[in-house]
């Protein structure tokens, strides 16, 4: 490469106006379109939840009718995980995994592009629904047929819309795998990766596998519906139970997509915390491999209750229970590295706490529902809709929130300020169990999910489900407040490079604000960037 | 070094690495069909 076509590089920052954001291929650029999408993905999925709680606020029908109320609960999960949760990992990857591995962008930065200008269209054909005659999708976000079948207008707009999702999440994991494979800086192997690059490769693996699977299964319903065949339907010698098994092929992995890269998150920012290198970084791979792979044999612990044989029953039952194995040996694994360190409880580090402590709720709930017998009581209650929020809620959203809170001063240069952000996570976490614990009692007592109305003895419980949900959407303007305004509008002191002590790894090497471009030249990696520490060779010294 | 080149000359080329990737995306997806068409 020429002097003159690298000074050209240098010189070279972003086009200027709303230009610069549609025809961008820089992987900083996408990243912040990514959450920024999600951000307005969580705000009207929020707004949906709160429609769903409102209703839920005494028994009897006072707000919606039932049709509109269904598809809140469709579009609201819909938005959360395609909108929200799915796009905000994405930009995370998107800003950091080329940081982290010492690359200049991600392998394929045009299909970078196209992968996220497909999901604004996506989701304005799947809100458009909405405003159709019949309304909106509303037959869950699982879509089972028969019952998906009788969507009205809606129904094909959705389908394409989750097309495009696919499309895009499969383009944006490609992109994922060739970057981490072919991209690394020279000295960084894979076991000398982060662990949210490690996450993030399992994960994309997982897309990669999962995603045609639930785009094949939609494109069936189709042409169930509007193209005579009968892949689904009983009448025409279907199997509409087949649906649910093709679609928790997808759904079981998707799952873990939605929490592979939150592990990667917390396994970043523990350390960083507790001032010491992470405990067990070999066997923190090789639990997100296992539970990637045990992801692909437990998919009909969703349906005990359709009729299995009861072989099939057990082995589903007990797959499903393996997966205690290693996330257990994770749960250990952070709770090990902050065993005897300085720890410093600054809001990243709060939000990965709390992810530990609820997350692992959410995963004993989890067992309990893998239990084939006692799931036949639990099975579509609401002890199922608290058990996975509190996966999701705490646990993916938590990340996410923990991983914007530890790279924004990265990002912007700009520090938020950390009482406001200590003050969020508060509300947040007592918020969130004020919303979400309650909905054990209400399911365990028998509380259908899914229905708009409700026998009177659950009111207590979901008087206060419903406050909790209040009070969490409001608390959340706090951290909106302190994001844009101290560190998006730069209000906020200014940020060093390595803005956490405690921090290692190439991103923390590069000024802050992370330049527009970086790692042009592959960067030299030092010991001391190196966040992995293996477990075999005794004799390395340590840094501590 | 160009963007389009893998630092590990042993490694197909990132192009290459993605088109494979994405032949075994199309194949999960029409090989539903064909499973289901039995």
């Amino acid at each position: 490469m020429s002097e003159h076509h690298d000074s050209h590089h240098d010189d070279h920052g972003p086009e200027k106006g709303i230009m610069r954001w549609i025809k961008t291929t820089n992987h900083k650029d996408l990243g912040t379109l990514y959450l920024w999408f999600a951000f307005i993905m969580f705000f009207i999925g929020g707004i949906m939840s709160l429609i769903i709680r409102l209703e839920l606020f005494s028994p009897g029908l006072q707000w919606v009718n039932p049709e509109f109320f269904n598809s809140m609960t469709t579009m609201h999960a819909l938005i959360m995980i395609f909108g929200g949760v799915m796009p905000a990992f994405t930009g995370l990857a998107n800003w950091m995994v080329p940081m982290m591995v010492g690359a200049s962008d991600l392998a394929l930065p045009r299909v970078n592009n196209w992968g996220f200008w497909i999901l604004p269209f996506a989701f304005t054909l799947l809100l458009s629904t909405l405003f159709m005659d019949g309304g909106g999708p509303a037959s869950g976000w699982t879509m089972y047929p028969p019952l998906v079948l009788q969507t009205g207008d809606a129904f094909p707009f959705m389908i394409f819309a989750i097309h495009l999702m696919g499309i895009s999440s499969i383009t944006g994991a490609i992109n994922v795998v060739v970057t981490i494979l072919n991209m690394r800086a020279p000295g960084m192997t894979l076991l000398k990766m982060p662990l949210f690059v490690w996450s993030w490769l399992i994960t994309a693996y997982l897309l990669i596998a999962t995603m045609p699977v639930l785009a094949g299964a939609v494109t069936m319903l189709l042409t169930d519906k509007y193209f005579g065949t009968s892949f689904f339907t009983a009448a025409g010698g279907g199997d509409p139970v087949m649906f649910q098994h093709i679609f928790w092929f997808f759904g079981h992995p998707e799952v873990y997509i939605l929490i592979l890269p939150a592990f990667g998150i917390v396994s970043t920012i523990i350390p960083t915390f507790a001032l010491k290198t992470l405990f067990g970084y070999d066997s923190m791979v090789y639990a997100m491999a296992s539970i990637a792979f045990l992801s692909f044999i437990v998919w009909a612990h969703h349906m005990f209750t359709v009729g299995m044989p009861l072989a099939g029953e057990l082995f589903f039952m007990f797959a499903t229970m393996l997966i205690a194995v290693p996330t257990g040996v994770k749960v250990f694994n952070w709770v090990a590295t902050m065993w005897r360190g300085s720890m410093t409880f600054e809001t990243p580090m709060l939000f990965a706490l709390g992810f530990v402590f609820l997350f692992t709720l959410g995963g004993f709930s989890g067992l309990m529902l893998a239990i084939a017998p006692a799931d036949f009581q639990y099975h579509d209650s609401y002890f199922v809709v608290a058990h996975f929020h509190y996966v999701l809620v705490p646990g993916a959203v938590f990340s996410i929130i923990a991983a914007i809170y530890y790279w924004l001063p990265k990002w912007t240069g700009h520090m938020y300020n950390e009482t406001l952000g200590k003050v969020h996570f508060w509300l947040s976490a007592i918020a969130i169990n004020l919303t979400f614990f309650p909905q054990h009692f209400a399911g365990l007592a028998g509380m259908p999910r899914r229905i708009p109305d409700y026998a009177v003895q659950f009111t207590d419980w979901n008087v206060i489900s419903s406050v909790g949900a209040f009070f969490f959407f409001i608390a959340q303007f706090t951290m909106a407040y302190n994001w844009i305004v101290n560190c998006v509008m730069r209000k906020g002191a200014a940020a060093p490079a390595r803005v956490w002590e405690g921090a290692h790894g190439l991103e923390w090497t590069v000024p802050s604000p992370a330049p527009y471009h970086t790692f042009e030249t592959p960067p030299v990696i030092s010991d001391s960037e190196i966040t992995a520490v293996h477990d075999e060779p005794a004799a390395e010294p340590s840094r501590a | 070094m160009s963007d389009q080149e893998p630092r590990n000359k042993k490694r197909p080329s990132n192009v290459r690495l993605a088109l494979m990737l994405g032949a075994v995306a199309l194949t999960f997806y029409f090989a539903m069909f064909v499973v289901m068409s039995r």
